[in-house]
């Protein structure tokens, strides 16, 4: 396809020497899977709204209320996407919940449909289908958010793959009929009132694939509250991005078959453990039998999930990455290793069913 | 499930160009950024399209926003936390026909942590 992070660092990240088929029953299960996951998580959120869990959940005092509005405000998610582990047997389990900052979505939704179009020599379509209804869902979730004219895009602009799912759901907003232009992080500009672009326009709704955690942490993170700009991921999304949320889940819904046990302490499990920084990315800074990995998150707190060792094909080890637009399923994409840990340079490698 | 589906994209051209057009978005290329803005706009007949050009203009003139250093230069101060009513007043004129915002507020994290998405 030629999109421009098909290689990351020198080695392949689209991966099309392996793909994975699925029976339709077998779709179903992750389609109800994620709906379920999905459901039980918006309780959880509004269970830790109400309850003032925002110290469990790692999210500082002064942050709090820009969450609590936000959620009791019932600003709309754009979309999500849940990391399972499933072998094909047994139920899918949730790994972690990507809530706000979420990216292998254009390649999900575009590429790996584009490869179905040529599999079988042009008759993939006939003989197979695909978990994806990514990109409708997209387009329609837009025009159904209830927001400005123009909705600012904005990330590292120095990240190619960001600035590529970045550019792919401006050109979905487009489709929904919005204005959707572009600017670095840093370009974002302060008056004293709002938030404004390049050309002193003031921002009214900015998608933003840059970390909650992160805005917060900066120095324009103060004027947050102050502003009227709609931020999309919504601020809630905060909740279920703290891998706090999984032992929130567990406390919630203990033994429920989609959710591995997570506590915020260690041992409790007793079981196997991996324990993961509560705002950590990329596999950094894990703690797994076997597995120690390094990153910049070594000084957060932590918490400790059963650990579930990813099932290995061929010496392969996928995460399943499943969609959620507006509330919904949509679709499903694929990461490999060739360790049990993910990280950003995991292959993406499509998948069909019949 | 299965369904007749097309998909169709109006910015990244079929799908393909995107790599070509997020392959023009490397390090410190706002200005290609602000260029491109330029030509959507024009392209969407938008009613500030002019207005965007003009700042793609100006920004490209005096030689990139990222870090401004006539900005730094003239006042002083940092752009994170100087506003830019003061530093009209600083260059020596009084009055200020616009209100013009600070930046660089955003954007710190991604280079402490990694700036890819999860």
């Amino acid at each position: 396809m030629g999109f421009a992070f098909a290689d990351v660092g020198g080695e392949p990240y689209w991966d099309e020497s392996a793909c994975y088929r699925f029976t339709e029953a077998e779709i179903d299960t992750l389609e109800a899977a994620t709906a379920e996951v999905e459901r039980i998580s918006r309780a959880a959120v509004d269970h830790a709204v109400r309850q003032g869990l925002n110290d469990p959940l790692g999210i500082p005092d002064g942050a709090w209320h820009i969450v609590t509005r936000s959620w009791e405000r019932q600003e709309p998610s754009l979309y999500g996407r849940l990391d399972l582990r499933w072998d094909g047997t047994g139920a899918p389990k949730l790994l972690e919940y990507n809530a706000d900052t979420p990216t292998a979505l254009f390649e999900a939704a575009v590429v790996q449909w584009e490869w179905l179009q040529c599999l079988d020599d042009g008759r993939g379509p006939e003989r197979h289908d695909q978990f994806n209804s990514l990109h409708e869902r997209l387009i329609a979730a837009w025009g159904a958010m209830g927001l400005p004219s123009t909705v600012h895009f904005s990330c590292d602009a120095e990240s190619i793959e960001d600035r590529g799912t970045v550019d792919y759901l401006r050109d979905t907003a487009m489709q929904a009929g919005l204005e959707a232009p572009f600017l670095a992080m840093e370009e974002i500009g302060w008056n004293g009132q709002v938030f404004t672009d390049a050309a002193e326009n003031p921002i009214e709704a900015m998608f933003k694939l840059y970390p909650w955690d992160w805005l917060l942490r900066e120095a324009f993170g103060a004027n947050i509250p102050k502003a009227p700009t709609r931020w999309i991921e919504p601020a809630w999304r905060l909740i279920p991005a703290s891998k706090a949320f999984l032992s929130l889940l567990w406390h919630l819904n203990p033994d429920h078959p989609n959710l591995l046990a997570a506590h915020l302490e260690p041992g409790r499990t007793g079981r196997p453990e991996i324990a993961k920084p509560l705002w950590g990315r990329e596999g950094a800074n894990i703690t797994a039998p076997g597995i120690e990995t390094d990153g910049p998150y070594g000084d957060q707190p932590r918490v400790w999930q059963e650990y579930a060792e990813l099932p290995c094909f061929a010496g392969r080890y996928p995460v399943l990455g499943s969609w959620i637009i507006a509330g919904e399923p949509g679709g499903l994409g694929i990461r490999e290793d060739a360790t049990p840990v993910t990280r950003d340079s995991s292959r993406f490698v499509p998948h069909y069913f019949d | 499930m299965r369904m007749a589906r097309t998909i169709t994209l109006v910015l990244l051209g079929g799908g393909v160009m995107l790599g070509g057009a997020a392959m023009l978005i490397g390090p410190g290329s706002s200005r290609e950024n602000r260029q491109r803005a330029c030509q959507e706009a024009r392209a969407q007949n938008r009613p500030d399209a002019e207005q965007i050009c003009a700042a793609a203009r100006t920004y490209s003139s005096s030689g990139g926003y990222h870090g401004a250093p006539w900005f730094l230069g003239r006042s002083g101060r940092s752009a994170s936390t100087t506003a830019g009513s003061a530093l009209v007043a600083s260059n020596g004129f009084r009055g200020s026909a616009t209100t013009v915002s600070s930046r660089g507020g955003f954007g710190s994290s991604s280079r402490s942590f990694s700036s890819s998405g999860s």
